[in-house]
């Protein structure tokens, strides 16, 4: 999947990526819903990082897109035992791989 | 330790079930209050175990302990401080994973810590399960298992206490986490920094502080500010850290986060059967209907508006209760105190203002049954999920949604609980945010004011009116929201990281102690404060009084009503005796009421009315619009009864205000653009005194209620100025 929505995503909090466009990985806000995968890479700020990484997103958790609130955002995610949301801004600096595993 | 007293602190994560074992161990014995300085709230109790008294105090639930936000820091700081004996890290066993890497932080500050792995029943039906002789084994604590919500384990957990803050503490040699050689090289030679500057370092551990100054961790890096600028110490960090950073390609205090979760990892899977991750929880189903695209909202809606009726509409027959209580109090008040200034202040200062502040009480219990409800079911950070992207645009969080709902989104609410309903969001800026436009909203208290000025201009058009100002209260609310949040408080949104727990049924002791800390919290924090301001706003409403020649002409005018009515009923019948009679009754109290109106025009409340009627000249509102007004600033409903008292109507029931809407109908100097005017003056103008005293309350200090007082009153007046510029243009 492309990086469609990169360009327009710095202005929010905490989300500045768009220098980072070319980071190899998908991002975690276009992963289908109920797709398992792995986390790749954070890109962001340091504090929204070093947040997500305090619950849990570290490098090669598995992770798994629950759903979207009714108004497509923020998303639900799953994530070492417990369910949370996060705003797709931020759920674009989440960059993660194909889980292996389940091919 | 003193005296045989052992102080415990309850660490956790939110959603832990942390609560629950702190009520366990206290039972009753709790109490709360506020951490120094801090408007989040402190809760502390104790428990009695083999003769020892233990003090417990709840940490606020944080996911790590790294001061990024305000909770995380008063817990930080409380188990800096070196008063507590032991720490007791409350774990969810369902979530162990994370959790743990709250546990592995309090470990690596060298105090005794006992882990309690809580929730063990929902981590069984989840097939979880744990080793806690092996996790005890491995990270060197003791373990106890708990089912807070049924009490299970919590005599053995006080055992725990009891036992491990027996023997001395000694620094543990065995490092909870060992990080790789080149980590722990740069540790020790900061450690021998710190240990070189001889400087007093309280009980703070050298290993952990170092740890803490290389990840630059800027809480600690003050705390220590001196030792760090004196020898050379900062030149050495910025080294390390640079050097680190190369090797790892991660910032230090990335790549020291990952290594602890890499420990926990480890860990776990010599304790848990793991990947027991991916079965579809009941929770998860439940979700596809209440956060289902379509139902969900409208499930959102219908049980928001039951929340909302269940809270004024169940509370009532309570505050009615209470009215007639007071009424009656203000009655025999009256009978059994002399006519004068002293009855007065009884009867409209004292059991008036108890009877304002006590009012509030039902209301506040009901709602937080209610959120209580949301809040421990889990429901409530799913609303949060579906409507954070509707208030998100305008600086707000989807948390914020009840307390704007409470305020008065559905009229008739009330800015209080509102304002007090806030403490559910964790996002500082966006609650306080939320506290600001709360009272915008159409409270319970300004709509006889709309009844009235309705029915004296519109009649023919009440539901509209009522439902357009709703909606206009709306969008005052989200526009000043977003002003506010982009000018005033222009710092960037809270990540929005919300954690969506498993639902479960909340336990009624669990809701039932929630309601009783709120509205005891609200008698004794804020009750007081409302209850002086009542008191010196009466007393601005009935002194000086009326100087005694002015008071003359009206009792010769008395006087002479009764000396005529005598000559007159000298001949006539028993029928035309008694209509005299009436009359006399009825030309009596209509000079009574002018005398009334006189003397509230001679206060100096009056007087600041008449000297407003510059202020407002350009909207035409006069002395007696401009003392309600004030008077207003006490309690909203007070403008109705003190626009009677004005138009010398006497007091005038806000519920039944026919005969002042018949008066202002017939006075040629009111139309329908002034009623207007002021209709949207009264919802905006400044929040009443309750709620600026609540707010002062949940903000920690007085700046953000002037505030609120200062811009809302200026969108009042320029509002207010512009209807009824453009209603002059207009007829």
């Amino acid at each position: 999947m492309k990086d469609l929505q990169t360009s327009q995503q710095a202005k929010i909090g905490c989300a500045d990526s768009s220098r980072e466009a070319h980071v190899e990985g998908r991002r975690l806000a276009n992963c289908a819903h109920g797709e398992m995968c792995r986390v790749h890479k954070i890109a962001g700020d340091s504090e929204c990082r070093l947040r997500l990484l305090e619950i849990g997103f570290t490098r090669g958790t598995r992770i798994r897109v629950v759903k979207d609130a009714p108004l497509k955002d923020p998303l639900e995610i799953r994530v070492k035992g417990f369910n949370v949301a996060l705003r797709k801004a931020l759920a674009r600096d989440i960059l993660v791989d194909q889980d292996l595993e389940e091919e | 330790m003193s005296d045989g007293e052992i102080t415990i602190a309850l660490a956790g994560n939110p959603n832990s079930g942390k609560t629950t074992i702190f009520n366990a161990l206290t039972g009753a014995h709790q109490h709360v209050g506020n951490w120094p300085g801090v408007t989040v709230e402190k809760k502390e109790g104790h428990a009695t175990r083999d003769g020892k008294r233990i003090h417990i105090v709840d940490l606020p639930g944080t996911y790590s302990l790294r001061a990024a936000g305000l909770d995380e820091q008063i817990a930080r700081d409380f188990l800096l401080d070196g008063s507590v004996d032991a720490v007791v890290c409350v774990a969810d066993a369902s979530n162990l994973e994370r959790n743990l890497y709250l546990a592995v932080q309090i470990m690596e500050m060298g105090v005794r810590v006992i882990l309690d792995l809580n929730m063990i029943d929902v981590a069984a039906r989840r097939g979880i399960e744990i080793n806690t002789q092996r996790l005890s084994e491995l990270l060197g604590i003791p373990v106890i298992v708990t089912n807070g919500a049924k009490g299970q384990g919590v005599s053995e957990l006080l055992d725990a206490i009891v036992k491990t803050t027996a023997v001395p503490l000694e620094r543990p040699t065995s490092l909870p986490v060992t990080y790789p050689s080149d980590f722990e090289d740069r540790i020790r030679v900061i450690e021998e920094y710190l240990q070189a500057s001889k400087a007093d370092l309280g009980k703070l551990p050298t290993r952990w502080l170092a740890i803490k100054l290389l990840e630059r961790d800027a809480g600690i890096e003050t705390r220590v500010k001196d030792i760090v600028q004196l020898n050379g110490l900062a030149k050495e960090i910025a080294a390390s850290r640079e050097r680190l950073q190369k090797t790892y390609g991660e910032s230090v205090e990335h790549t020291l986060a990952g290594f602890r979760y890499g420990l926990i990892s480890g860990v776990m899977k010599q304790i848990a059967q793991t990947d027991v991750e991916e079965q579809v929880y009941l929770s998860e189903k439940i979700d596809k209907i209440l956060t289902h695209r379509l139902l969900g909202p409208l499930l959102l809606l219908v049980i928001l508006y039951a929340m909302f009726q269940f809270t004024f509409t169940g509370s009532e027959p309570l505050v009615n209760g209470l009215k007639s209580l007071f009424d009656w109090l203000g009655d025999a008040a009256s009978e059994i105190i002399p006519e004068g200034a002293l009855r007065s202040l009884v009867k409209s200062g004292i059991i008036d203002g108890v009877g304002a502040v006590l009012a509030f009480t039902p209301v506040i219990a009901l709602l937080f049954v209610g959120i209580a409800i949301a809040e421990d079911s889990g429901y409530l950070a799913r609303i949060a999920f579906m409507v954070d992207r509707v208030l998100r645009p305008f600086g707000l969080h989807g948390s914020s949604i009840l307390a704007l709902i409470v305020s008065g989104g559905i009229a008739g609410g009330c800015a209080v609980p509102g304002i007090m309903a806030t403490r559910t969001m964790r996002e500082p800026k966006e609650r306080l945010v939320t506290i600001l436009v709360t009272p915008l909203f159409n409270c319970g208290a300004k709509l006889p004011v709309y009844a009235l000025l309705t029915a004296a201009f519109f009649k023919d058009y009440k539901a509209d009116i009522l439902l357009l100002l709703t909606l206009f209260s709306w969008v005052m609310a989200l526009l000043a929201a977003k002003l506010i949040s982009s000018t005033v408080l222009p710092s960037p949104p809270t990540p929005f990281i919300l954690e969506l727990p498993p639902y479960h049924v909340p336990t009624l002791r669990g809701i039932l102690m929630h309601a009783w800390e709120r509205v005891w919290m609200y008698l004794k924090k804020a009750g007081t404060i409302i209850l002086a301001i009542s008191i010196i706003m009466w007393a601005l409403m009935t002194f000086p009084s009326l100087p005694a020649e002015e008071k003359a002409v009206f009792e010769n005018q008395l006087a002479a009503l009764e000396t005529q009515s005598a000559d007159s009923s000298a001949g006539g019948g028993e029928d035309k005796a008694q209509e005299a009679t009436k009359e006399l009754q009825e030309a009596r109290e209509a000079i009574e009421k002018k005398m009334k109106s006189a003397q509230l025009r001679h206060t100096i409340a009056g007087r600041i009315g008449v000297a407003l009627e510059y202020v407002f000249k350009p909207m035409d509102f006069d002395w007696r619009t401009n003392i309600a007004l004030f008077g207003g600033m006490a309690a909203k409903e007070v403008v109705v009864s003190t626009l009677g008292t004005a138009y010398s109507l006497g007091q005038v029931d806000p519920e039944e205000s026919e005969s002042l809407a018949e008066r202002l109908q017939d006075d040629p100097s009111w139309n329908p653009v002034k009623a207007l005017s002021l209709t949207i003056f009264v919802m905006l103008y400044a929040p009443c005194i309750a709620s600026l005293v609540v707010m002062r309350k949940e903000t920690g200090s007085w700046r953000w209620p002037a505030f609120a007082v200062a811009y809302s009153t200026a969108a009042a007046y320029g509002l207010a100025l512009c209807v009824s510029e453009v209603g002059f243009l207009l007829t």
